[in-house]
């Protein structure tokens, strides 16, 4: 009997985890498929809405269709689509840019003997104390003075350099729970070191790869700080969209939620898919110190 | 390259030959990682160090830099809006990483167990990690509301309100509302480091505290904590760091308003606000010494492994 009790106390609390983990994001989506009176309603007398309507993305993601809702200021226009488009460019540019930067770094940092290697990890991990603003300030200064505050490269470039350190610091970790013993043998066959690596070692460390291209995707994706001071109207994240919509939208909070939930589906998806290699990655480093 | 790798170093020119083309390799493969870095953190933290001795304007013709010798670490120090802000600082920061901390380890703490669905509930707790702030930032919002929010609606239907609380106006609760929406996009990866760490207890130090008749508490106490101990101190440090910076929360709730201003949002409406980039660079550099100091206390609990 209190044995039975306490299981059901014990679900009871993996129930209030849940649901404070699920319900926020779940109401979200509902004030997205209702309209905004009935979401009102609910909202504030718990009133049950009659009917629910995905109207909010039809007309976010498809401009061309004509649909019935109240067009606000994005609503029937491409906003969104360029938005998404333009944040898809930034966070795979930005992904491969921090990974091929991370990785190359942090092989010879996990295996080759060379002076001064101690300095460098630890310049690695001083790097990452930076706050981003303290490097934002200059690095607005001399985008703007080449003129490419705005573009592309003005944003990926400072980002990926930011997130290169924490992605190489991830590797060696993952470099160094290889056995050395494999590519020895593969140097004294005769491979090159960069065989070697390219051959042997990176399908091994697959897994910190997957990892360290979730997590960057993911930072990338929904980054704001560097956004908001580095681009705009050519570039403009999904970030930059979310948070600049209330002063024009007038806190239109259907149309706001509806580019919410669209901004968030494709870091969610990749995460819950790829899950199992993200934690791996994010914890192991920091467990086996 | 050429086949000397495959024969064995037999003299010591030789190896020392090898050697150098082995350092040569490695500072080949570390020079782009490094020289981004170099160009784009470490040039523009000098860059900003230079700043907080300038006298920066901006005007029509871009910017004129002057000497302007300590005036800005003075100004700093002068400022009396400043001292709020730093207390709001330290109390937004304890809340958030204390918060975070006691969810984070009892959501480790339950989820650690076994059960039907534990699967599920493990993989659902990375989705406050992976959701964009701006995007946890607007669904909060929308909760908050004062006009029309659920959280007031069932507040007053429980009986515990008359009348719904201006949660981001009213200064007796703004920062705190911030703080409740951080803790819970902070609290994943803490619950996810300490179930990684609980895994690597092993299973006979419970078997042997239950054959001493360790209560669950006692196991708890004098079994968990002490194995978790160092991951504990190094997430409290790294949370800390993390919410000493925290941005995209404050920008989309309140934008600093209704005393809402922490030191790093100020460091970006001096800067980018104002157009203060002297003084927006000697806030942000206060706060980098800060992070430094405790990154050398992390440091020295922690020495970097060597091979």
């Amino acid at each position: 009997m209190r044995r039975g009790l306490g299981r059901a106390f014990f679900y009871l609390m993996v129930l209030a985890i849940l649901l404070y983990i699920l319900a926020p994001v779940a109401w979200m989506f509902l004030s997205t498929i209702l309209w905004e009176t009935d979401f009102v309603r609910l909202s504030s007398d718990l009133e049950i809405p009659k009917s629910i309507n995905f109207d909010y993305y039809v007309t976010l993601l498809f401009p061309w269709i004509p649909t019935k809702v109240e067009y606000g200021v994005f609503g029937g226009s491409w906003f969104l689509i360029k938005s998404v488009t333009d944040t898809t460019i930034v966070a795979l540019a930005t992904t491969a840019v921090t990974l091929v930067l991370g990785v190359l770094a942090a092989y010879p940092l996990a295996r080759i003997r060379f002076p001064r290697r101690s300095g460098v990890l630890t310049f690695l991990v001083v790097v990452q104390m930076i706050p981003g603003l303290a490097i934002l300030i200059p690095i607005f200064i001399i985008m703007r003075s080449l003129g490419l505050i705005d573009t592309f490269p003005g944003y990926i470039l400072p980002l990926a350099t930011y997130f290169a350190p924490f992605v190489a610091w991830m590797m060696v970790g993952f470099f160094q729970s290889t056995p050395v013993e494999l590519e020895d043998q593969a140097i004294v066959d005769g491979c090159s070191r960069w065989g070697a690596l390219t051959k042997i070692v990176l399908p091994l460390v697959a897994p910190g790869l997957v990892a360290s291209a979730v997590w960057a995707f993911l930072s990338s994706w929904g980054e704001f700080m560097f956004a908001i001071v580095l681009t705009g109207s050519r570039v403009t994240p999904i970030s930059v969209l979310i948070a600049l919509a209330v002063g024009e939208v007038q806190a239109r909070w259907g149309w706001m939620c509806a580019q919410a939930i669209i901004a968030l589906l494709p870091p969610v998806v990749l995460a819950l898919l790829l899950q199992k290699y993200l934690v791996k990655g994010l914890t192991a480093g920091a467990i086996k110190g | 390259m050429t086949d000397d790798g495959a024969k064995v170093p037999s003299t010591r020119k030789k190896g020392t030959r090898i050697q150098r083309r082995e350092i040569r390799f490695a500072l080949l493969l570390l020079a782009p990682c490094l020289g981004l870095i170099i160009a784009l953190e470490s040039f523009p933290v000098f860059f900003s160090l230079f700043l907080t001795f300038q006298s920066v304007h901006a005007g029509m013709k871009g910017l004129t830099f002057q000497f302007a010798g300590l005036a800005n670490w003075q100004q700093m120090f002068s400022d009396p809006a400043l001292s709020p802000i730093l207390v709001r600082t330290m109390y937004f920061t304890s809340l958030d990483v204390g918060l975070s901390f006691l969810v984070g380890l009892f959501v480790a703490l339950v989820l650690n167990q076994d059960f039907w669905g534990k699967r599920f509930a493990r993989v659902a707790l990375i989705l406050p990690w992976a959701i964009p702030t701006v995007v946890s930032g607007r669904m909060f919002g929308l909760i908050f509301h004062s006009g029309f929010g659920i959280l007031n609606t069932l507040l007053i239907k429980i009986g515990l309100i008359n009348t719904g609380i201006l949660w981001l106006t009213d200064t007796r609760f703004s920062i705190n509302t911030v703080a409740l929406a951080q803790v819970w996009t902070h609290f994943p990866l803490l619950a996810l480091f300490f179930l990684a760490a609980f895994e690597t207890i092993p299973e006979e130090l419970y078997d042997a505290a239950k054959i001493d008749g360790a209560s669950r508490w006692h196991r708890f106490r004098h079994v968990t904590i002490p194995s978790v101990r160092n991951i504990i101190l190094m997430m409290l440090i790294i949370t800390t760091i993390a919410s000493f910076k925290v941005f995209d929360m404050i920008y989309i709730m309140t934008m600093g308003y209704a005393e809402t201003m922490v030191w790093y949002f100020n460091v970006f409406v001096q800067s980018f606000k104002y157009l203060y980039f002297d003084y927006g660079a000697t806030l942000a550099y206060a706060l980098f010494v800060a992070i430094l100091l405790l990154t050398a206390v992390y440091l020295k609990l922690f020495p970097l492994r060597e091979q």
